[in-house]
Order: structure tokens, then C-alpha cells, then sequence
């Protein structure tokens, strides 16, 4: 059943903190996953979705903005409520830049941690369902040859086909060839569709 | 034969005589006639009585009557005012052959001469006594003679707070403060072989607030070769002792006022330690009223949750206890502590300061170290502050000086040294002669008081503060304390 359920992950090096605030998130019905390092976080291997992070922003070893910038790195999406105490003000400024959904400062209240978690959940199903676009697109372009790839990026560029001929030193003919093909393997209908597509593939219209 | 013995007497200087039992004069020697100033033909048959002391009958004390009576000899010592001189008689009897006693033969030797020595000699003695007694009697400290078993035999003066009478005969230990008993009784034994004196300050009893302090300093007084008595000056302290305590409570004051300024410093970090078990608290405790407001609760994880609670308000609780122990202003009281467990109280204490500056307290303790005698405020003082300026240190060195570590170690069998060890930049080379001065300081915002106050404090315990530069840069800072004598 839980399969199901939204995730709450939480990273806390304080056994007291993380085990009330786990009984408060388990109350509102979610699934909750707890660790007591940054480390055992990142051994973790299937982030489920959607879910979030409560983390502890001060914590021995990796602490939590530290793991933030890790996750960011390695290209983990999840979205993060930082837990903040007393004079941490400059390192919530940090995670708030580096895209933090919120903090809360130490001791908070469990109707802000839950409001928070809802944001951050709702946030997470949108970035999922972007990334799943972003993926089924970037699946989509992976089957276009390296011509038709060439081709696209100038299209999106807003190229005629003269000047995409001339540019690619092709004849007209050839490259109204690839266009068709890759309108076709892309399923889309415009030109305007194709930028779109571009666009959230990160696609460099270079060549 | 006769003729050879009446010279033998003539020829000596005592005055030789025989008496019947009736005081008649039988025989006498030329000194007993010359003496007497009587040619001896004139003395035969007279009275003694009448010759010597010009009575009409013998002296109650008169040896020879005295020798008669209980047939054996005796001797007196009396003064003849005729002749002017003190004698030395001794009448010795004569028996009969039916051992019936007939007279005496009595001697008396002058002792003129060593009679008025013997006199000028007790004047002298006398006036020398006079004298010490005034000078005892004037002398600004207390003199007593105590017998062997410790009792007051004199005193040149009363001290104020006992009447003379009250203290004479008495055990002079009785008069000393219950605390310092032990330490009088123990002078009393070991003076008694080759020391000289023995000195101690001691507090002597009363019923004041504060009793006066003495100087004591005992000394033995052998007659014969063996210990006869002891002789006692007590010399009153009580002002040098009232400046001395006055300079330690000003001293005691500083430490304190440095304690509470060190502790404003990681107030921050006493939030953050406090902020941890109220944020389990309220949350557990919210957690408790979403579970009550479920149509089914777990009286179970209730149970839990209630349980949890009171283990952070006890955290929370005992948070506030170190820190209250640590401000407490109140007597230096030495006792046996356990340097691993302060080491570890004040970590503790500190722990989160270490973790806002991002460094890390390390601690390497040697297990079962015997226990030091000091006073556990004082000596947490000097950790925190030792501490506080590594981390400090630390900081200014930039994000690669991460680890704090603090040591603990046996010297030797009597000392325990405890070591805290930086990864700062180290002492300024010109400086290293300079830290225990005041108002020195390498940081910024210091007040260049924590390392002389620690100084004094580990000094004050019996012990030695040095200071360090690491070969790889940081400074470490050990200070030694002496264990407890029955550990």
C-alpha cells in the first residue's frame, strides 16, 4: 500500500528530532524514510517519486547543504525543506539560492512542516512529470541520425531550407529529405512544435 | 697512737667534736677550739649548747640530741649566728661495749662560702627570671610551654579569646580549630626526633565568624637527652591571612567574570543545544494530538511518544544543569574528580560551538586514570577555555584546520597531563614567551585573559601550564595536575 503513497525522506543526525517528526508525517499519511547521515542518504539507490527531503541543515561529516550540492550535482531531483536552527541564518541563504522549497527554523510547528511537505510534493510531481517529458524527448531525438540532428538544431534556429543547404553544404532537395524524416520520427505537426520540443530537451542550436 | 690521730684531727679543717648523752663536751680539735675562740682545757665538760649557739638548752633540731634519740647518725644544716656561718653537722654515735649509746662525734664543716654562692647564685637565676617574664610578658606573640603530653604548663599572656586560668593545664590542642587538630597533633609527633621546630598556620577555635589565625612554631625542649616539654609561639596572622583571602576572592571574582564572558560567547551554541530536545518535544507532543484525534489511536505509540518526550525534556533539563553548574559563583571546593568525565562534560558543553564554526572535537582519553583533587568549575573553566581559543584559532586558519583533539595521559605514577591540540596557525613565533601575559591576544575580539586565568587556575591546582607550536603548524596546550594521594 505504501507503494503507493507519497515519500517523505528525512536526514537528521538527531534520533529525538527525526523520530517525532517521522510520527507527525506518518500521522498526515505519507511514507517516511529516515537516515541518520548525508552518507546513508546518498548509498540510497531508488529515490521513489513524488517525495521530498526534510534534511538538517547542520549535521557532522557531509551536513545538509553539502548534500544539496551533491544531489544537484549528480542530477537528483528532490525537493528540499531544510531543518534550521539557531544562527544559521547564512547557510539558509545558501539553500534557499541553490533552490530549497523552504526552511524551518528549530522548534517549528507540525502544521508548517506539513504545509511545507505538501508544497514540496506537488512541486516534485511537476518536476517528475517535466523530466519524464524531458526524457521521452530526448528519447525521441536519440533516433534521429546525426544529419537529421544537424538539420533540427537549424531549423530551431529559424533557418530556411537555402540556407540550411548552403550551410551544410547539401542540395535543398536532400535537406527537405531529412526534415520530413525527422517531423515524422519526432511526431511533430509545426515548426513552432519542434522548437518547443528543442527547448525542453536543452537542445544547443549549435551545430 | 692516740697522740698520731688527736694530730690527724687537729689537721683538719672541719670542727671535730665528742659529746656525752648530757651535751658535755669530751673532746675537741684545735679548728673547734679556734673556731670558738676557747683554748681546747676550757671547753672539757661545758655544755655544747652554751659554747656553740650560747642557749640554755639544746635546739629542736639538734642533730646530736636528734643522733642520741634514734641511735643513729643524722646531719643538719644551720646557721650559727654567733659564729656568724652556716654548718654542715652530722653527729654520728658512740656505743659502749653493752651497745648503750655514750655521746656522739660531731662534725661540722662551714659551708659559709658555698652557701652565699649558692645564694647570689639563686638571686642571679632569680633576677634572670624576672627579666625573661617581662620580656615573655611584653613580647608581641604568645609563648607556651606545653608538657610532654601536650598540656598548657604556662603561658607569658592571655590570648584574647581565653582568660589564662581557663587555658592553664588544659590540652593545648583543645584551643585549636577541629579542622587543623590533626594537623597540631602530627607537629607534636614529628618534632619529637631530629626537626628542630616544626611551623604551620593554623585556625584556632572560637566562636567567632571568623577565628583567629596563628603562625605556630613548636619547638622541643630535651633535658637529658630525652624530650622534656615543648615550647610554643604563636604569632597572630589573622590580618595577613584577611588580605590573602581578600586578594583570592578578587581573584576568585575575575575567573568568574571571565567564565561568564567566555560563556556569553557560545551562548549560540547553549540555543542550538537547547533548541534540539524542544523541537523533539513539540513535535512529538504534536504528533501525540494528531494521533488522539484518529478515529482508532495507538495507545502503544502513544505510550512511546510520551516516553520520547520526557527523555529531550530531560536532555533539555541537564543542558541547563551543565550550564548552571558551570556559571555557579560559589567556594573553590577541592575534590576527587574524574579528568576523563570533566573532559568529557565540557565536550559536551561545546560540541555544537565546534559544529556552528564547522570544526570537530576529537577526544583521545586514556582509560583509568587515577583521579586529581581541584575543583571541577574551575578546571571545566580552563578546558573551555582552552578549547574556545584552538577553535577560534582554527577559524582564522580557514576551512582545512577541521579537528580539535583533546588528550588525556599519565605522566609519571603522579601526574596527569591533559593536552588540547589545534590545527590552527600556531603561535606568532615572537609571541610564544607571551601568552600567559594579560591582555595578550592574537584574536581580534580577545581579551588576552583566558590563558593567564587558566595559568593561574592550574597553578592554583599544584599543576604546570605550557604552550606549544606544532612542527605541522597548530599549537597545543598542556597542562599537568597532580593525582589524589589515596589513588
Amino acid at each position: 500500500m505504501s507503494k503507493n503513497l507519497p515519500f517523505v525522506y528525512i536526514v537528521d543526525d538527531e534520533e529525538s528530532v527525526f523520530k517525532a517528526v517521522t510520527r507527525i508525517i506518518k500521522s498526515a499519511g505519507y511514507a517516511v524514510e529516515t537516515f541518520n547521515s548525508a552518507n546513508s542518504f546518498l548509498s540510497l539507490q531508488d529515490i521513489k517519486h513524488p517525495s521530498c527531503l526534510v534534511l538538517d541543515i547542520r549535521m557532522p561529516g557531509i551536513s545538509g547543504l553539502a548534500l544539496q550540492e551533491t544531489l544537484q550535482n549528480k542530477g537528483i531531483f528532490i525537493p528540499i525543506i531544510f531543518i534550521t536552527g539557531h544562527g544559521d541564518i547564512p547557510m539558509t541563504v545558501k539553500a534557499m539560492k541553490a533552490g530549497a522549497i523552504d526552511f524551518l527554523p528549530k522548534p517549528f510547528d507540525q502544521k508548517t512542516l506539513l504545509d511545507l511537505i505538501r508544497v514540496a510534493l506537488t512541486k516534485d510531481k511537476l518536476d517528475q512529470k517535466r523530466l519524464n517529458e524531458k526524457a521521452k524527448i530526448q528519447e525521441l531525438i536519440s533516433v534521429l541520425s546525426p544529419r537529421e540532428l544537424q538539420v533540427m538544431k537549424l531549423v530551431i534556429k529559424g533557418m530556411l531550407n537555402k540556407q540550411i543547404a548552403q550551410e551544410l553544404k547539401l542540395s535543398i532537395k536532400t535537406v527537405k529529405i531529412h526534415r520530413g524524416h525527422l517531423t515524422q520520427k519526432l511526431q511533430v505537426k509545426s515548426v513552432a512544435e519542434l522548437v518547443r520540443l528543442g527547448q525542453l530537451a536543452n537542445l544547443k542550436s549549435s551545430v | 697512737m692516740i697522740d698520731g690521730w688527736d694530730a690527724a684531727f687537729d689537721s683538719i679543717e672541719d670542727l671535730i667534736s665528742i659529746h656525752d648523752n648530757n651535751f658535755c663536751i669530751l673532746k675537741v680539735n684545735k679548728a673547734f677550739s679556734k673556731s670558738v675562740g676557747i683554748p681546747p682545757g676550757k671547753l672539757i665538760g661545758r655544755k655544747c649548747y652554751e659554747v656553740m649557739h650560747a642557749a640554755n638548752g639544746p635546739r629542736l633540731s639538734c642533730c646530736h640530741k636528734l643522733a642520741i634519740e634514734g641511735k643513729e647518725s643524722k646531719t643538719e644544716e644551720n646557721f650559727e649566728p654567733l659564729l656568724k656561718k652556716f654548718f654542715q653537722v652530722s653527729c654520728s654515735p658512740i656505743f659502749d661495749n653493752n651497745k648503750k649509746i655514750i655521746g656522739t662525734v660531731h662534725i661540722a664543716r662551714d659551708i659559709t662560702g658555698l652557701k652565699r654562692a649558692e645564694e647570689r647564685l639563686r638571686q642571679h637565676s632569680n633576677e634572670i627570671e624576672e627579666q625573661l617574664k617581662v620580656i615573655a610578658e611584653n613580647a608581641p606573640v604568645f609563648l607556651l610551654q606545653l608538657n610532654r603530653q601536650g598540656h598548657i604548663d604556662y603561658i607569658n599572656h592571655a590570648f584574647p579569646q581565653f582568660e589564662s586560668d581557663e587555658i592553664l593545664g588544659k590540652p593545648f590542642v583543645n584551643f585549636i580549630s577541629p579542622e587543623f587538630r590533626p594537623l597540631f597533633l602530627n607537629m607534636l609527633k614529628e618534632v619529637n626526633g631530629e626537626k628542630k621546630f616544626i611551623e604551620n598556620e593554623l585556625q584556632f577555635a572560637g566562636n567567632h565568624n571568623e577565628p583567629p589565625w596563628y603562625r605556630i612554631k613548636l619547638s622541643p625542649i630535651y633535658r637529658k637527652r630525652t624530650l622534656d616539654r615543648f615550647l610554643v609561639i604563636c604569632t597572630d596572622i589573622s590580618e595577613i591571612k584577611g588580605k590573602e583571602f581578600e586578594i583570592e576572592k578578587q581573584r576568585q571574582e575575575i575567573i568568574h567574570a571571565h567564565r561568564v564572558l567566555a560563556l556569553n560567547e557560545f551562548a549560540s551554541s547553549l540555543a542550538h543545544e537547547i533548541n534540539q530536545p524542544l523541537t523533539a518535544i513539540l513535535s512529538n507532543a504534536q504528533a501525540a494530538q494528531r494521533i488522539l484525534s484518529q478515529t482508532d489511536p495507538s495507545l502503544m505509540e502513544f505510550k512511546e511518544i510520551v516516553a520520547d518526550i520526557v527523555l529531550a525534556t530531560n536532555r533539555a533539563a541537564e543542558v541547563i544543569h551543565r550550564l548552571r553548574k558551570l556559571i555557579k559563583k560559589g567556594e573553590v571546593e577541592f575534590i576527587k574528580l574524574d579528568i576523563n568525565m570533566l573532559v568529557n562534560d565540557t565536550v559536551l558543553l561545546l560540541s555544537s560551538n565546534a559544529l556552528i564554526k564547522n570544526k570537530f572535537l576529537k577526544t583521545e582519553l586514556t582509560p583509568g586514570l587515577p583521579a586529581i583533587i581541584g575543583d571541577r568549575i574551575q578546571l571545566q573553566q580552563v578546558l573551555l577555555n582552552l578549547i574556545m581559543n584552538g577553535l577560534d584559532a582554527m577559524v582564522d586558519a580557514g576551512p582545512e584546520a577541521k579537528d580539535l583533539v583533546i588528550r588525556t595521559s599519565l605522566k609519571d605514577p603522579k601526574t596527569v597531563v591533559v593536552a588540547v591540540e589545534d590545527s590552527g596557525h600556531g603561535f606568532p613565533k615572537s609571541s610564544l614567551g607571551k601568552p600567559f601575559d594579560h591582555f595578550f591576544t592574537t584574536k581580534t575580539q580577545g581579551m588576552g585573559l583566558g590563558l593567564p586565568i587558566s595559568f593561574s587556575i592550574v597553578q592554583a591546582h599544584g599543576g604546570q601550564l605550557i604552550v606549544k607550536n606544532k612542527p605541522a603548524g597548530g599549537a597545543t596546550v598542556y597542562f599537568s595536575l597532580p593525582v589524589s594521594k589515596d589513588d
